[in-house]
């Protein structure tokens, strides 16, 4: 099991839309709206790494809406 | 008051069926509901006191309440550091079998650090036995006032101004902001005091001595320190990376730590109590309240075994105290960090302590020449209270922070971070970023002093902070 982690810039006024699209994604468990640099952060559970670039290039980076992306991927959870 | 032997059985079940529960919730990862149970158990403590107080001093039920919990405390440790030795399941900081680093790291024989002081060590010993004095005069003071003023009075009283000071302390520490919904429920819980006096039974209550005030108002001064107190103990920097280095992270440890600082102060309220009666007992004041307490104290002492006979006596140490702390603590451990904060938790259901006080003071303890009109209004107030505290709590400010940390001292960081009880998530990431925080504060102010601290660390780089609003989740 794999955990992502994806910030997200999204275009002024759309990101109620991107949000309405992202939640059609399976793997993605959580979405959160942000305030600061980045507009939406997403996390992702995958089971292999060729899923979550699966999901990034052909589900997340499609919508329209999005600006842009930065992924991490989740070393180890400490609390 | 209804039959003894079937209040006794009654409370019985009541206690089995509570504790049933808190363990099935600790299992099934609904720990709140676990401290609602342990604050029960606190609130119903009057029903054992009615049938103690026929033929026991007050001091007396403290004294055989905190003899009777210590030992159990330090027996269940004992037990512990067997389950340690003999299964695989660690319960101390050290995952291997290690009796003497397991005791040297849990008994409090050096110094505490104090989180946010700059002189940051105090002797262990010293700070027990001010928690110890504390506890034992806020308990002492406290049976004294529902002795005199009876248990609903004393309850709602005492909830009411250890509250408002508590809320008084945090805004003088700009640990916590007035905002509208805190000062709403602060005006609330003012306005149901006042409410509780009004509805209380007015002869009773002149007729009643000063004392039963003087007690009252004791019991908030000792109850508000030892609040206090016990706020400024924390982990020290060594347990920190001590229990994030070791493998199998359990955190058992974690109530382990807590039994012991439990046990621990009710030793050293025990010594303060018998510290107490024997200095007043000698100071050449006579005709107080207090020192009538310790001549009757001291002239039951001859009758102890009669007194350990009482099966009241065993609920009241054993069911109302110790059994409940150990749910209290095992709520805490594994946290589930999505939801809010264990201590935020404990603050909004601290509210229920009072109200089950009410109920056993109604139906047990035949308390019923209150207006009850009004004191139901006051209940209702108390109740709107709690609600209210759960929306300040849960609209509390929360960020995400992502951190870009020199290689080499990530760990080290992580381990400053791990204890810090704003942070709700710690990870590590790969990419632009090397860890990724979700805090919570309950106010701008702070956000911005945890992320000054944080930038003026030398091992951190880089920080990047978002506000986040909403959180949809997807059901798993």
């Amino acid at each position: 099991m794999i955990k992502g982690l994806m910030v997200i810039k999204a275009e002024s006024g759309q990101w109620k839309e991107v949000v309405e699209k992202l939640m059609d994604i399976p793997q993605i468990k959580q979405i959160s709206t942000l305030a600061g640099i980045y507009d939406l952060m997403v996390e992702l559970q995958v089971e292999e790494m060729e899923d979550l670039n699966h999901i990034m290039l052909e589900k997340i980076d499609v919508i329209d809406g999005i600006i842009s992306t930065n992924t991490f991927i989740v070393l180890k959870d400490y609390k | 008051m209804i039959n003894e032997n079937i209040s006794l059985l009654l409370f019985n079940i009541i206690f089995i069926t509570l504790f049933i529960i808190s363990f099935i919730s600790i299992k099934k990862n609904v720990n709140y509901f676990a401290i609602l149970i342990t604050v029960l158990l606190w609130g119903i403590i009057p029903w054992p006191f009615y049938y103690l107080i026929n033929l026991n001093s007050a001091l007396m039920i403290s004294f055989v309440r905190l003899l009777i919990s210590t030992i159990f405390g330090f027996l269940f440790i004992f037990v512990l550091l067997i389950l340690n030795k003999f299964s695989n399941v660690s319960w101390f900081q050290y995952n291997v079998v290690d009796l003497k680093n397991n005791l040297k790291s849990n008994v409090p024989v050096k110094s505490m650090r104090i989180e946010g002081q700059k002189t940051r060590r105090f002797p262990y010993i010293l700070y027990y036995f001010i928690l110890g004095i504390c506890y034992f005069l806020s308990i002492l003071f406290y049976f004294l006032s529902y002795e005199f003023l009876g248990v609903i009075f004393s309850s709602i009283i005492n909830t009411v101004i250890v509250m408002v000071l508590v809320a008084m302390w945090t805004l003088l520490r700009k640990e916590e902001s007035m905002d509208t919904i805190k000062f709403s429920y602060l005006l609330i819980l003012v306005i149901a005091g006042i409410i509780t006096i009004i509805s209380a039974p007015i002869n009773p209550l002149l007729n009643t001595s000063i004392y039963g005030f003087v007690s009252l108002a004791l019991t908030i001064i000792f109850w508000f320190l030892f609040i206090i107190v016990s706020g400024f103990d924390d982990y020290t920097h060594y347990e920190k990376s001590r229990v994030l280095r070791f493998k199998g992270k359990s955190t058992n440890f974690q109530f382990t730590k807590s039994l012991v600082k439990v046990s621990f102060f009710f030793l050293f309220s025990l010594i303060s109590l018998i510290l107490f009666t024997f200095i007043f007992n000698f100071l050449p004041i006579s005709g107080t309240f207090i020192k009538d307490e310790i001549q009757l104290f001291l002239s039951e002492l001859q009758y102890l075994p009669f007194i350990f006979s009482n099966r009241w006596v065993w609920v009241i140490g054993i069911e109302c105290t110790i059994l409940p702390y150990i749910i209290y603590f095992l709520s805490q451990r594994n946290w589930p960090s999505r939801s809010l904060k264990w201590d935020q938790w404990v603050s909004i259901l601290a509210i229920f302590e009072p109200l089950a006080s009410i109920f056993i003071g109604l139906f047990i303890g035949g308390e019923t020449n209150f207006n009850l009109v009004l004191l139901s209004m006051a209940m209702i107030l108390m109740v709107v209270v709690m609600i209210l505290r759960y929306y300040h709590e849960k609209n509390s400010l929360k960020s995400v922070i992502f951190i870009k940390a020199k290689q080499n001292e990530i760990v080290d960081l992580i381990s400053r971070l791990k204890y810090n009880p704003n942070i709700s998530e710690i990870k590590t990431i790969t990419g632009e970023y090397d860890i990724l925080l979700r805090t919570f504060f309950q106010s701008y102010f702070k956000l911005k002093r945890f992320l000054d601290r944080l930038k003026r660390l030398s091992c951190v780089l880089e920080i990047d902070h978002n506000i986040e609003f909403e959180i949809k989740r997807k059901i798993k």
